[in-house]
């Protein structure tokens, strides 16, 4: 379950590092904007996901006896 | 700037000092610092900076020098006290003007939160008001100009009110979860930003800043800031938790008094980074349209992010508002235990949400904010005061417990002779309310040291 947990906390960073990357590719002109605004959503909901889910295992793993 | 989500331990302990095993370690500090000053007031406060027409370096390097007193404030004023006594603000407010004075501090505290809450629910309302396609309101709007915004602002407000009144432990719990990924999206706000602007170099950064980012010029009704301004704002934009002894209550958790240097993370994330990138947000839309000065986040984050920008807006504003409103209702059932606390929560929130609906209160945040902490200043000079200068005057400290006086009048006399005194600097001398937190403190200082001797001989 540790395992787990700590695969769903790097998902989230990467969600974090993603939005980062894609802000700077943006800001370089590398992006165009709709992929940046897309991507930029997708960055957070992998942070979101990531983390919630990983809150949860943690729990989980905590009541257990 | 606004406080957004201390733990949940400030509810702990709160009318005794905090044992020595429950103190909590540094990074405690430099992480609640780093979350709870990245909060959707910074979306308001960056834009308005530009709005009050201030230069490009008197706001790079104000922020820096402000920033640093507002640490150091910390540090050396607000954690000594905090580490010593290890209470409340609220319990050394009692110890030393005793309990009817405590609650008209509750009082007073419990209304301006409410201010603050109002204007994050309008942050966030900014965010629903994009996705139903109502316009902004005008920069110089004071009044509600749209009847479907004033539903909107009600309805977010209700919805915050109601999650509010729930309880802190999910809302905190959200709140956590939230808070690294609002410091990034800031970042991210202001790199966004950049193609815009027709930045793709530092010396295009500087050129731009001079003159398309900050460019000196104020909107009419908006008074022009100087590197002064944006010095004593960043300082005193959070007077009640410093000087205004608000953070004793935080750092009475802190096991040695250099864990004030936290603040750091939440000075230069929030106040800093968070403030520059949204003012860069709002420069973007000025120069798409120079007419359109209003300052409203939900549209300026869409015109750069797209939906991540409105989530990022909704996000903050709600981050902020729901601890605020809940701790607003905890300051009203202070002043009477017998209410329901859901119900004062509810009360709380509809009194900010009330206060939402005029865009008069976010276009003129800077005031507000400056004025909120002006007014609790007093309380945080006196508790100084008592800490630091009563003894040492030969006067007794904690002067309310140790007699059993429930109303003392030097602390009390400090707090609104003060306020007056700086309502007069103001109104008679024009001296802007950006500025009157330094002489008020003093003045409060003196005022009850003064009224503290003679009422201390009379009755010793």
């Amino acid at each position: 379950m540790k395992v787990l947990i700590n695969i769903l906390r790097v998902t989230a960073i990467l969600g974090l590092a993603m939005i980062l990357l894609i802000s700077v590719l943006y800001a370089s002109d590398r992006l165009p904007f709709d992929t940046f605004r897309n991507l930029l959503v997708v960055a957070s909901l992998i942070w979101f996901a990531g983390i919630i889910a990983a809150v949860r295992a943690r729990k989980i793993t905590n009541s257990k006896p | 700037m606004a406080k957004t989500k201390q733990s949940a331990t400030i509810i702990e302990f709160e009318r005794e000092a905090v044992p020595e095993h429950a103190t909590k370690p540094a990074r405690s500090f430099w992480g609640m610092f780093s979350s709870e000053h990245v909060a959707g007031t910074e979306l308001l406060i960056g834009p308005l900076f530009v709005v009050h027409g201030v230069a490009a370096f008197d706001v790079l390097a104000g922020l820096v020098i402000g920033n640093i007193l507002a640490v150091l404030s910390w540090r050396f004023m607000t954690v000594p006290i905090a580490i010593k006594h290890r209470l409340t603000l609220y319990m050394q407010m009692e110890k030393i003007g005793g309990k009817k004075l405590t609650s008209i501090y509750n009082m007073a505290n419990g209304l301006l939160w409410c201010f603050i809450a109002g204007a994050m629910i309008s942050v966030s309302a900014s965010a629903v008001m994009v996705m139903f396609k109502v316009a902004p309101p005008s920069l110089d709007a004071v009044l509600p100009e749209n009847p479907l915004m004033v539903a909107i602002v009600l309805a977010v407000g209700l919805v915050i009110s109601v999650v509010a009144s729930k309880g802190y432990d999910s809302v905190a719990r959200f709140a956590n979860i939230a808070a690294p990924w609002m410091i990034v999206m800031f970042i991210a706000l202001g790199l966004s930003t950049l193609p815009d602007l027709g930045i793709h170099s530092f010396s295009d950064f500087w050129e731009k800043a001079q003159t398309v980012i900050w460019n000196g010029s104020n909107q009419p009704g908006f008074v022009k800031f100087s590197i002064w301004h944006v010095i004593f704002f960043s300082w005193f934009g959070n007077l009640a938790w410093h000087i205004g002894m608000g953070d004793l209550t935080i750092f009475r958790y802190a096991r040695k008094a250099n864990y004030g240097f936290a603040s750091l993370s939440g000075m230069f994330l929030g106040h800093y980074i968070a403030w520059i990138a949204a003012g860069m947000l709002y420069a973007v839309q000025l120069q798409a349209d120079p007419g359109n000065t209003t300052v409203s986040p939900g549209p300026l984050a869409m015109s750069t992010m797209g939906f991540a920008g409105l989530l990022l807006v909704l996000i903050a504003g709600w981050t902020t508002a729901n601890p605020i409103i809940y701790r607003s209702g905890l300051a009203f059932q202070a002043i009477n235990s017998k209410w329901s606390r859901v119900r004062v929560t509810l009360f709380a929130g509809g009194i900010a949400s009330i206060i939402g609906i005029f865009p008069g209160l976010s276009m003129k945040f800077l005031s507000v904010a400056a004025l909120y902490g002006l007014i609790l200043m007093p309380v945080g000079a006196v508790i100084f005061a008592d800490h630091f200068l009563v003894k040492r005057m030969g006067m007794i400290d904690f002067f309310a417990e140790k007699k059993g006086i429930a109303f003392y009048l030097p602390p009390a006399f400090a707090w609104f002779l003060t306020l007056a005194f700086c309502l007069l600097l103001n109104l008679k001398y024009g001296m802007q309310i950006f500025f009157l937190g330094l002489p008020g403190w003093f003045i409060a200082i003196a005022i009850y040291l003064g009224l503290s001797y003679y009422y201390q001989q009379r009755k010793p």
